[in-house]
């Protein structure tokens, strides 16, 4: 980096730079050279990331320090700049100006829109019709800009802000002295997307609000520059606008999305997945499976495909067919522990105990530590009368968890069963401990007791269970055997 | 041989004189075309027609962005007031319109505003008189106090910026000024042609007065729902208003209007428009075409250090192949031709400029075009590319607009005059 008169230490700011936008040096060195060069008024537009902008603005501070370097940010309020920019210049007399934030007041024009009542249609149409505000004043601007601002101006801004430049403020654009790419359009891209709808594949992120009316934004904004030899890029694209759509609750125009995915391409399997997901979740069950069908018939290698094609079986209540999917989802992915979980309910659904205690198991050579696969295999062992594997599964799952009291309360039925009746009494302790009114767990505490010959205690312990919840009909049933038919009647009249 | 300061030094000159400014009349670096445009000068053109006139002339004037019609109204302007004709000449978009939205009464208003500020030995009264009479009606949009106590011009001048600002700024305001005004657009026209008549009064009987509104070309296009676009409303359904000005006038039009299917209208009303076309670089069959590359050469030297302008090559291209290149990219538009250059520049450490450098400033450029291009276009464009021709409709028009069709002329050897299209060159490639 010679060029800038002295050798760069690797502290520098720019070395900083250097190391971690090692794609974008080129780009960065022109960018200096030409700000280094120009005189007088100077439009320049960098397309970067917004750390990129942030790392580019400390360089150029520290390498023309003989230069004023101020930053300017925007915010979604602002719909003009050259007031504001020209009061500051008064005051400060700065040399080169680093403006940030466009993407915001962009994003705010979008939502302003809707809010103005306009239907998401017009925001959704892949035309581009009106202006926002901001590019607008900049179009109308720029003479007053050149005469009266003998400055640098220097756009930081993302890839989709480049094309509302290019297309709605074009003759800004064409003043420019310069534009830079940090990121290739493409790159660029491929990274906000990713960034903006990673989310959808993990369960438990969303994307809030405002992050999925930037990506619908975004993606309309480069679905626009999408060429007809490029449908299945655009109908990707569409796929994910819809997903972002979903996110925030626009059901129609996510739905709408999906079609036009669709009928794009209507070989992108993704794009039938969603809109099945869609039409499983409006309880269109019978539509969703034919989503599905065209999915699997596409591709029958994505998990998620078959995942969902079986949740929607199971709705529709083909249990078997439903099984069938699941099965074929856990082949492709055996790490699908929902599916385990679905494919064993609806085998005990089915009474099929063998197959589902298999499935569990199964399931847990995954993740040994699914407590609950755990505890679901005890009770099935515990059905079938196998006490000491019923132990075992049910114990290791206390062991993983002992705050779960449906587990202690099994665990005391087992050990019922198993005839061990001051150790049933203590597990039905431990869930009574954490959860005192659980009529069932005192029912069964007196049950138990009755049978230790504690007629008392049974009885005691039965009637707070009755107290608690007077329609647990196995407690009025157990107090029928502690009490015997007559006391009974009299307390049941008198309740 | 340079040394690396010399060197660094012209890089530097060179960069900030390839700007994509308009040149200012009398500027060393403007380059006359007319040649290669089909022999098109629009000073000789429209000036003549002023010039020797008897009756009032509205000509249209239209070219791309960019393709120098500021350059060649303001020499018009200086050719004019050389020979002793009072020009007001204004820019519409910098304070008068909003071009996103903009009405006729807007445009009046521009003008109006134009000319009691510039002819300022004509008697302002009717116009003060118009204002007075309408401020009642405007005073709780416009929401200042008016001060038309005394009729002094800066008073008149300063409350029809007020106006104008309003119109152009604020978009709640806009729309319920231009109703309270647009019943008594006639009566403006009456006032503002008695002052005009005034300023006539104080001139030699043989000289004229020229209103020169640029860039009204820049008000965007929006489509009704009805189809029609604002284009038309402004220039043709006003355009007996347009026409009503007591002087001559050159309205710069939207290029795109002038190919629509209202063409005809158009013709039939202002005469047939000048457009400015692109200087012709290929051939319509696709050879280069030398006589325009030489005019673009020149374009370029007038641009560079005085000691380079005779060593193009080696000094400033490595070689005359990057030169043609670059000059065959432009597609002969010479914002465009401006533009690469500045980008070459900027990729270059030390001259000559190579190869690498200049193929990079042509993708930098084509990256800008392909992003311009909406998705519906593309098969437009291939056909275009094909055929050489373009139909009247809304999309060519908006590709015109966008510039990613170029027009070209040129006179054949019975000096008749051909126009003829291509996709403008940096495209090409992603036609394939």
């Amino acid at each position: 980096m010679t060029e800038f008169g002295t050798t760069v230490r690797s502290d520098t700011a720019f070395a900083t730079f250097e190391q971690e936008n090692p794609e974008a040096i080129t780009a960065f060195t022109d960018l200096l050279r030409a700000l280094r060069r120009k005189r007088g008024f100077g439009l320049f537009f960098v397309q970067c990331s917004h750390l990129q902008g942030q790392q580019a603005i400390a360089v150029i501070q520290e390498q023309f320090p003989q230069k004023r370097v101020i930053e300017f940010i925007l915010t979604p309020e602002s719909e003009t700049l050259y007031d504001t920019l020209a009061t500051r210049y008064r005051a400060e007399e700065f040399d080169l100006v680093c403006i940030t934030g466009v993407e915001e007041s962009l994003y705010k024009y979008e939502e302003t829109l809707r809010q103005a009542g306009w239907e998401s249609e017009a925001i959704f149409n892949y035309q581009w019709k009106d202006t926002p505000p901001l590019m607008s004043h900049l179009n109308r601007q720029r003479e007053t800009f050149a005469e009266h601002l003998p400055i640098l101006l220097v756009f930081f801004v993302p890839n989709f802000v480049i094309d509302y430049f290019i297309r709605r403020a074009p003759d800004f654009f064409d003043w420019r002295s310069g534009w830079f790419e940090f990121m290739a359009s493409e790159t660029a891209f491929q990274a906000s997307i990713f960034d903006a709808l990673v989310y959808y594949n993990k369960a438990d992120m969303v994307l809030t609000r405002a992050e999925s009316e930037r990506a619908i934004v975004e993606i309309k904004a480069k679905i626009l520059q999408l060429d007809d030899r490029r449908y299945r890029e655009k109908s990707k694209l569409l796929r994910e606008q819809g997903r972002a759509f979903n996110a925030i609750g626009y059901i129609s125009q996510a739905l709408d999305c999906y079609d036009l995915a669709l009928q794009t391409d209507p070989e992108n399997e993704r794009a039938w997945l969603s809109k099945g997901r869609l039409l499983y979740d409006l309880a269109q069950y019978q539509e969703a499976l034919n989503q599905y069908d065209r999915a699997v018939h596409l591709n029958s290698e994505l998990p998620e495909v078959w995942y969902g094609r079986g949740l929607t079986l199971e709705a529709l209540e083909k249990y078997p067919q439903a099984i069938e999917s699941y099965r074929a989802t856990l082949t492709i992915d055996p790490r699908h522990m929902d599916c385990w979980h679905r494919k064993g309910k609806l085998l005990i659904k089915a009474k099929n105990y063998t197959q589902a205690i298999r499935t569990f198991e199964k399931a847990l050579t995954f993740d040994p530590e699914s407590e609950n696969f755990w505890y679901l295999k005890g009770i099935l062992h515990h059905k079938l009368k196998q006490y000491e594997d019923a132990l075992v599964s049910i114990e290791k799952a206390l062991d993983l968890n002992s705050l779960h009291t449906a587990y202690w309360y099994h665990y005391g039925m087992l050990l019922k069963d198993l005839q061990q009746y001051a150790a049933a009494i203590e597990s039905f302790d431990q869930v009574l401990a954490i959860k005192p009114y659980d009529d069932q767990a005192w029912c069964m505490r007196g049950i138990v007791m009755e049978l230790m010959g504690e007629h008392e205690q049974a009885r005691n312990n039965i009637q707070r269970s009755l107290v608690i919840n007077p329609r647990n009909f196995q407690a009025w049933e157990a107090l029928l055997e502690v009490e015997g038919l007559e006391t009974m009647l009299g307390q049941f009249v008198s309740q | 041989m340079l040394t690396l300061q010399q060197m660094e030094a012209y890089l530097d000159e060179m960069y900030n004189s390839f700007t994509p400014t308009p040149l200012q009349p009398g500027d060393a670096r403007y380059v006359d075309c007319r040649a290669v445009r089909g022999d098109e000068d629009v000073v000789e053109d429209l000036g003549r027609t002023v010039r020797r006139s008897h009756d009032f002339t509205q000509q249209l004037y239209t070219g791309y962005r960019g393709s120098g019609k500021t350059t060649e109204l303001l020499r018009l302007k200086k050719d004019l007031e050389e020979r002793g004709h009072v020009v007001v000449y204004f820019a519409a978009d910098e304070e008068d319109l909003s071009v996103q939205d903009a009405q006729y009464t807007d445009i009046l208003l521009a003008c109006t505003r134009h000319l009691l500020r510039e002819l300022k030995d004509a008697n302002p009264r009717p116009i003060m008189a118009w204002l007075q009479a309408r401020w009642q009606s405007l005073q709780d949009v416009m929401q200042t106090e008016v001060n038309l106590e005394e009729l002094s011009l800066e008073a008149g001048l300063s409350e029809f910026a007020k106006l104008t600002a309003a119109v152009r700024t604020e978009p709640g305001q806009r729309q319920k000024i231009r109703d309270r005004l647009d019943p008594h657009t006639e009566t403006l026209l009456q006032a503002l042609n008695t002052f005009i008549e005034d300023a006539r009064r104080g001139l030699p009987p043989n000289k004229k007065v020229v209103v020169i509104a640029d860039n009204l070309d820049r008000i965007v296009p929006i489509f009704r729902e009805n189809g029609r676009s604002n284009h038309e409303e402004i220039f043709l359904d006003r355009a007996e208003q347009l026409k009503a000005l007591a002087c001559h006038v050159v309205y710069t039009v939207p290029i795109s209007l002038v190919y629509s299917h209202r063409a005809t209208d158009l013709k039939d009303i202002y005469g047939i428009p000048q457009v400015l076309p692109s200087i012709m670089v290929h051939q319509e069959q696709g050879e280069p075409y030398a006589p325009g590359l030489a005019i673009l050469q020149q374009i370029i030297r007038r641009r560079l250090p005085e000691s380079l302008r005779d060593n193009l090559v080696p000094g400033v291209f490595e070689s005359e192949a990057v030169l043609q290149k670059l000059c065959l990219r432009s597609g002969g538009y010479v914002r465009d031709l401006v533009q690469l250059m500045q980008e070459a520049i900027t990729k270059t450490d030390t001259l000559p400029i190579d190869g690498g450098a200049v193929q990079r400033a042509v993708d930098n450029l084509r990256d800008v075009y392909r992003r311009a291009v909406e998705e519906p276009w593309w098969a437009v464009l291939r056909q275009v590319r094909d055929a050489k021709q373009i139909d009247n409709d809304n999309l060519h028009r908006s590709l015109l607009f966008s510039r990613c069709i170029l027009e070209y002329r040129y006179l054949d050897v019975e000096e008749r005059k051909h126009t003829w299209y291509d996709v403008h060159p940096v495209l090409w490639k992603e036609l394939a």
